[in-house]
């Protein structure tokens, strides 16, 4: 397998915001079948990371490379962007991303949300589409739902609904930024529940989580982020199990 | 009955063009407002500078006048380009500013500067995130446009649409003093030689009344539309 491209790689991405240096340096490699999780402190950058991989935040210096490809950029004056959008708008469809507030399109039904970027976005058939979209909802529990609009949806639906969408694309790396961040407690279980299913067929996966249980029992890295640099990272049982950082340390002591 | 002493057929045509009149400049009004709101959204200095500009100059004259301004002026600049035409490369062309073309024209370069605005503020009021997902999903500018800001935006657009597309559609009676015969024209004519003023205008009114009946309802059922998936939320 040496010879298949890796999914998703980030080499020493930094990002400014005005003055503030929200990210110095950091790199990241997401094998096939990868779960990384990215955890540490709000500030700490890992949302901002997460968005620089599929570019919803362009990165101020560093490489991207999607399924071995690089991404290209150039100079302008509004600071550093991609050279060719075309390449970001391919690569973007290979990186599914799970919002920490869902985003599922409020005008469209949960099934022409969960088809729409299959059909316009790969130019898939229709039909095809939405057998497909059928078989996910289904998967993620929704399969009654399909008609619904996602206001008439709890949170946790929704999310799940738009881990479905996510699926949809057949992505090579799902990104989930925060999934279970919005929920009511009690819907928080579902969504990890979906999510622990994906990391067991082998999905590759990065995701920002505050869920310690999650990134302990599914996770193949995890990434410990403080002022936009990796304090810690390794396997879970290393990261969480035996914290070296004082920071970590402090970070996973339990909150009174 | 009321005796209309021949000027019924006049004053239905007058009503068709009043109708047409409003139509192609609201079409104009549109796109003009769609582009003025993206101008103005930009982030290029140049395109932010001509749509403020825009909306300033056409916001702060009076309606009348840049018809007038149109039409008249409109007519000695495009003489005095093609007398140069003429002199320079010998080409003997000669257009006449036609008053229905000039008032479409100028109350669609009118109404645009009050879409503009309305087409910003809804613009602004779609939910950022909503326009990520799609970014995130691969999608380019245009069909994040066409798929997700552009049906999103008109459910906050639709007031402002609807009220200014009424303001549109009375303004079309100033077309009458550029010399179109549009209905207000003729039950002026009309009034004057059977001195009954009261009975065309009254017509004229009562079109004006159905015509704004009839959008009222039609703007009722795109507002339903364009609310779809929102009804549950509010």
């Amino acid at each position: 397998m040496a010879d298949t491209p890796i999914p998703l790689e980030v080499r020493n991405i930094t990002k400014r915001f005005g003055d503030t240096e929200v990210l110095k340096g950091l790199s990241l490699k997401a094998h096939k079948g990868d779960v990384i999780t990215l955890i540490g402190a709000s500030g700490s950058g890992k949302s901002t990371f997460l968005r620089c991989m599929n570019l919803l935040e362009q990165p101020d210096e560093g490489e991207v490379f999607v399924h071995g490809e690089e991404i290209r950029f150039k100079q302008t004056k509004h600071g550093r962007e991609p050279a060719d959008w075309k390449q970001v708008v391919r690569m973007r469809a290979k990186l599914s991303m799970v919002f920490q507030s869902f985003n599922l399109w409020a005008h469209m039904t949960l099934l022409e949300n969960v088809i729409e970027a299959p059909v316009h976005v790969l130019g898939k058939p229709r039909k095809e589409a939405i057998a497909h979209a059928r078989q996910l909802l289904e998967r993620v529990g929704l399969g009654e739902h399909a008609d619904y609009y996602p206001a008439q949806m709890s949170g946790g639906q929704q999310q799940r609904g738009a881990i479905a969408r996510a699926l949809a694309m057949d992505p090579e790396v799902m990104l989930f930024d925060e999934p279970t961040s919005a929920l009511d407690p009690e819907l928080v279980g579902d969504v990890l529940k979906v999510m622990r299913d994906l990391a067991k067929e082998g999905r590759t996966m990065i995701v920002v989580t505050h869920e310690m249980a999650f990134a302990r029992d599914v996770s193949s890295e995890v990434i410990y982020l403080h002022q936009g640099r990796v304090e810690e990272a390794g396997p879970p049982q290393d990261v969480l199990g035996n914290p070296r950082s004082e920071r970590l340390k402090q970070f996973l002591a339990p909150k009174h | 009955m009321i005796d209309l002493h021949g000027y019924g057929p006049r004053l239905a045509e007058g009503a068709l063009i009043t109708i047409e009149l409003a139509l192609l400049s609201l079409v104009l009004a549109i796109v003009l407002g769609l582009l003025t709101a993206s101008a103005k959204m930009s982030r290029s200095r140049v395109a932010h500078g001509i749509g403020t500009l825009y909306t300033t100059v056409i916001r702060g004259v009076p309606d009348l006048v840049l018809m007038m301004l149109m039409f008249f002026g409109g007519q000695i600049g495009i003489n005095m380009v093609t007398d140069q035409l003429y002199e320079r490369f010998g080409w003997d062309i000669f257009v006449n500013v036609n008053a229905f073309v000039a008032g479409v024209i100028t109350i669609g370069l009118i109404f645009g500067a009050y879409m503009g605005e309305t087409f910003r503020g809804a613009f602004l009021a779609v939910d950022s995130g909503q326009i990520e997902a799609g970014r995130a999903y691969g999608m380019n500018h245009w069909l994040v446009f066409r798929r997700i800001r552009f049906p999103q935006m008109m459910r906050h657009a639709i007031p402002g649409l609807s009220n200014n597309w009424m303001v549109l559609l009375k303004t079309t009676a100033l077309v009458s003093v550029i010399g179109l015969t549009d209905m207000v024209r003729v039950a002026a004519e009309a009034s004057k030689a059977t001195r009954e003023p009261f009975t065309f205008m009254i017509i004229v009114a009562a079109v004006y009344l159905l015509i704004a009946t009839v959008s009222e309802w039609g703007f009722a059922r795109l507002q339903k539309r364009y609310d779809v998936g929102y009804r549950e939320a509010d």
